[in-house]
């Protein structure tokens, strides 16, 4: 067997924002290591929603990751804007929307409230994906603490609200009383609300205005 | 935004967190299967499909352990139907760019972590190009194979070998039979010619084998 000098290939060091960086900048190899590590998590992301479909669940995923390199390759993913994991999510979540409408199965309601992201990430057109990565990277960012806009307090209301968290068990686990609780959480939504409209998504309908808000 | 669509952006926020910290956490199942596979998996089963209506009796799983004894089976006259349903078979594979042609050779990596422990087994079928044997392919062209699919578990080694073979299904079975067969401790070391002459003793004698090694420890 033929040997030549060691390789410069990216290896398993390389970080996900290192990889997404070099990615933007046309490096397939860059975005060959991203679908390495993140294959496995978004088959897993459609067999959690099919069940024991295991070829539907690769089939969608090789889709997820061609849209993301399509993307990514014309120049419509900035990894300054969204982390790769958040937009190779992103682009998945688009291509499950776009996979329930073709199946005619939208108004069933599986798992997380599909419809209801359908809604907020201004349908399912994968084309779309890169802003509703940037519009879930503000809230995941708002989530963590990163930009410092919501108390702690509140980033645990919405967490618990995201786990589906109904006011009753809201007020049972801050320890306080059910209309206290739903007060809160109607604050932490309302400052959510101007963090989006703050970062440029449109509050009322969540797709991104002309205005950049950063 | 209602609130339902805000409660729904917060669920797929924190579902998207949790697909990033499963991403970056070590794998916990040692072989899987890639999905750019799949077209070739449905291939198979396309011929699965053919094949018992050829052969009456299934024929022996491969063992490397039994190799000699594997007798072959013994074909049938066919009738009109096997040969219809052998050109439907065919006629379905060559109509579907995305499925198994011949020239076909499996690449095999094996990740080892620091302690000289198998983390991570990944195997892929990999389509030569038309005039191109296994053996052509250069060591950085079967390291770059190998190194699609990462393990994110502690990495310190990293050995691929490329099997090419007539006679035995380049599958996820051979997979995990041949890691066992040349992952045998440290003792090959980085000689991949070891390594290859140990994958070899668990082949039919058709079968063609590359290897290379890469430390990636840094």
């Amino acid at each position: 067997m033929p040997h030549d000098p060691p390789i410069n290939h990216p290896t398993f060091a390389d970080t996900l924002g290192e990889l997404a960086h070099r990615a933007s900048l046309g490096d397939r190899d860059a975005f060959d290591q991203i679908h390495a590590r993140l294959a496995g998590g978004v088959r897993q992301l459609f067999l959690k929603r099919l069940g024991a479909r295991a070829d539907l669940a690769d089939d969608l995923a090789q889709r997820a990751f061609l849209a993301a390199w399509t993307a990514i390759s014309s120049g419509r993913y900035d990894p300054t804007r969204s982390a790769a994991s958040t937009f190779i999510y992103a682009i998945s979540l688009k291509i499950w929307l776009q996979h329930l409408r073709a199946e005619g199965r939208r108004s069933r309601r599986e798992g997380p409230d599909e419809a209801a992201l359908a809604a907020a990430a201004g349908g399912d057109e994968v084309d779309q994906g890169p802003a509703m990565a940037e519009l879930l990277q503000v809230v995941r960012d708002s989530l963590s603490g990163a930009h410092e806009d919501l108390t702690s307090q509140e980033r645990q209301i919405l967490r618990c609200v995201a786990e589906g968290d109904s006011d009753r068990a809201l007020a049972k686990r801050l320890g306080l009383a059910p209309s206290t609780a739903n007060a809160k959480k109607n604050a932490a939504f309302e400052k959510l609300r101007r963090i989006l409209g703050a970062r440029g998504f449109r509050a009322d309908s969540g797709e991104q205005t002309d205005t950049d808000g950063e | 935004m209602n609130d339902r669509d805000l409660q729904a952006l917060l669920t797929f926020a924190l579902e998207a967190e949790a697909f990033e910290r499963d991403a970056l956490r070590p794998a916990s199942i040692p072989i899987w299967r890639r999905p750019w596979v799949w077209g070739g998996l449905a291939a198979a089963a396309a011929l699965a499909i053919a094949i018992p209506m050829l052969i009456p009796a299934p024929a022996p799983a491969f063992d490397p352990s039994n190799v000699a004894r594997v007798q072959p089976v013994a074909a049938r006259t066919l009738s009109d139907d096997d040969l219809n349903a052998i050109q439907r078979a065919l006629g379905e594979m060559l109509s579907d760019p995305t499925k198994v042609e011949g020239n076909l050779a499996m690449v095999i990596a094996i990740v080892r972590g620091d302690q000289g422990e198998c983390e991570c087994v990944h195997w892929r079928r990999h389509q030569l190009p038309a005039g191109k044997a296994l053996a052509d392919l250069s060591r950085n062209e079967l390291l770059r194979l190998g190194m699609q699919d990462s393990c994110p578990a502690s990495t310190d080694r990293l050995l691929v070998v490329g099997v090419a073979c007539d006679e035995i299904p380049l599958d996820g079975r051979l997979a995990g039979q041949l890691a066992a067969c040349v992952d045998v401790g440290e003792t090959c070391g980085d000689t991949a010619t070891c390594y290859a002459s140990r994958a070899l003793a668990c082949l039919p004698d058709d079968a063609t084998v590359v290897a290379a090694t890469l430390a990636m420890s840094r």
